[in-house]
């Protein structure tokens, strides 16, 4: 790996997981606020996760198989904020806690 | 109020107090990368950096024990067991502290051979401490393990919480004995080794805070049991599944077998996804309680333990987890910037959130604001995520000048350490660093504070 690549795989892998977090973020707040809009800024920030995953698999020198975990995480990052989200909800309705958007 | 909850405000005393020592120590760590002439040969960077590490070491830990005793009895509807020698091991604790610092700050090494290892300085980062206060630490721990379990036996009730903390003591007591070395072959020392920075850090501290967290949830926002406990067997499962051989991403350059950089990065690549989990509850209860709770700063603390710990290990961590990245990062500024971030976020947060909870049952306050926190609150964080960003810069400037482009060696790393780059993320982390302590001054004056001047147990109405 040259250290140009270098920079710029390790900065992809950075960001890639900061826009997870975003969408993880804007998803919630969208669920909470039960607003579309929330919604749709957390599912660009996923789109813009794999557009990442993208990039850092056609570009970048990581081996095969560490590629094969950044479009396996890129899909994993996808599932995460709804399970949970669902996951709250069926925990904190039992207990009568319910979010009163 | 019970007498363990006493003994937790005196930890949590000296917790905040070896935090300023730990930023005193930081910030003149820092300076010596701006001048490296001061001090020289008086007081020399080795001795700042192991008092500045160490320090956070031990008061991240007596933070966790002032939690702990200060849940227990709530938990379990029982005083603290064994609150006698508790006290007394609390004191020679601090007692033993102290006597290590200022060997360390006066006489600060020793000739190689066994009175150095057991009355000056172990050697080892992190654990430098010599033999006889590692014993001492030892005993503490059991200690505090006896009071806990034997705290469970005497009330004759065990909840779900409490099990999980039982059970992390055993490895967190165990991991501690790797503090004793042993080994004289260095590679095999250094493979135990990591097992104690690594399975407490990244294991057992996490499920620790996990529980500390769980029953701060329980006070803080009155959250049901069965939730917090729900969560907390999900959250453990998760870390530890992934935490654990996580520890492979510690084994460069130490002569261990390759495979363990493969195994290291594999599993530590899936570290993120439970704390993006965490991320979106932290949201969720922030919306429930629509972001009020009758201890602001605490919640806002508990809020930023989430964040901070997503950012700090999640993101920061996945930059340089995997091998063909982290065989140039390792051991540059890089480590140390996710190193930062990582411990303020995952517990530095998490103690504070615990020590405003506590002040607030302590002084009978019903309702926990005002101005000073929020500037705290802000300063530190803001101060953190400077010193961060300014590290990376700087190791960044090692990884590709000294290791990518100069193959490591002693030129490369002289030429690396003089790049503007370099120079610049180390001016910047000072400029943080203070930013930090003025933010640590305003948190000791708040905790002072807040919330004395309302008359005891006055029902103030509180926001819902």
């Amino acid at each position: 790996m040259s250290s140009l690549e270098l920079l710029k795989t390790a900065a992809l892998l950075g960001v890639l997981v900061l826009f997870g977090g975003g969408y993880g973020v804007l998803y919630a707040v969208g669920r909470l606020r039960g607003d579309r809009r929330w919604l749709g800024g957390g599912y660009a920030c996923y789109g813009v996760q794999v557009l990442i995953a993208a990039v850092v698999v056609i570009t970048t020198p990581l081996a095969v198989g560490w590629k094969a975990l950044i479009v396996f995480s890129a899909l994993a990052y996808l599932a995460i904020p709804p399970v949970t989200w669902r996951y709250l909800e069926c925990t904190h309705h039992d207990e009568g806690e319910v979010y009163d958007s | 109020m019970y007498e363990s909850q006493r003994l937790a405000l005196k930890y949590f005393t000296a917790a905040i107090t070896l935090f300023g020592v730990m930023i005193v120590a930081g910030l003149l760590a820092a300076y010596y990368y701006i001048d490296p002439q001061i001090l020289y040969n008086v007081f020399d960077f080795s001795t700042a950096k192991i008092l500045h590490i160490d320090v956070l070491i031990i008061w991240l830990l007596m933070g966790f024990f002032g939690a702990v005793y200060w849940f227990l009895p709530e938990e379990l509807g029982q005083e603290t067991v064994g609150l006698g020698i508790a006290k007394v091991a609390f004191y020679v604790l601090c007692a033993a502290v102290v006597v290590v610092a200022l060997v360390f700050i006066f006489v600060q090494y020793g000739k190689s051979g066994e009175f150095s290892l057991w009355f000056i300085n172990q050697g080892r980062k992190y654990v430098e401490a010599p033999r006889w206060a590692s014993l001492g630490i030892t005993a503490v721990v059991l200690v505090f393990m006896y009071n806990v379990i034997g705290t469970a036996v005497r009330a004759k009730k065990i909840t779900g919480v409490v099990a999980v903390l039982i059970v992390d003591l055993i490895p967190l007591f165990g991991l501690y004995l790797i503090s004793l070395p042993a080994i004289t072959n260095m590679s095999v020392d250094l493979y135990w080794w990591w097992w104690l920075v690594h399975m407490w850090v990244e294991a057992t501290w996490e499920v620790l805070i996990g529980c500390i967290m769980a029953l701060a949830l329980m006070q803080l926002l009155g959250t049901s049991r069965r939730i917090v406990e729900t969560w907390l067997y999900i959250e453990v499962a998760l870390v530890l599944g992934t935490g654990i051989l996580g520890l492979g991403h510690h084994y460069f350059w130490i002569g261990t077998p390759k495979y363990w950089l493969s195994i290291g990065g594999l599993f530590s690549a899936f570290e993120p996804l439970p704390l993006l989990g965490m991320v979106v509850h932290a949201v969720y209860d922030a919306g429930v309680h629509r972001m009020k709770a009758t201890n602001r700063p605490a919640f806002y603390w508990v809020m930023a333990e989430a964040f901070g710990n997503f950012i700090g290990a999640g993101v920061w961590g996945f930059m340089m987890t995997l091998p063909q990245i982290n065989l140039f990062s390792h051991g540059t500024q890089w480590t140390v910037s996710h190193g930062h971030f990582a411990f303020w976020g995952a517990y530095g947060c998490g103690v504070i959130a615990v020590i405003y909870l506590a002040l607030q049952k302590s002084r009978s306050v019903s309702y926990m604001n005002g101005a000073a926190w929020k500037w705290s609150f802000t300063l530190l964080n803001v101060g953190l995520v400077g010193m961060a960003g300014a590290l990376l810069v700087s190791g960044m400037a090692q990884a590709f000048y000294e290791r990518a482009i100069g193959g490591s060696t002693l030129q490369a790393f002289i030429q690396a350490q003089s790049s503007p780059w370099f120079m610049q993320g180390m001016y910047a982390r000072f400029g943080f660093g203070i930013l930090f302590a003025v933010g640590y001054v305003i948190l000791v004056y708040n905790l002072l504070t807040i919330g004395r001047r309302e008359p005891v147990g006055a029902a103030v109405a509180a926001p819902t």
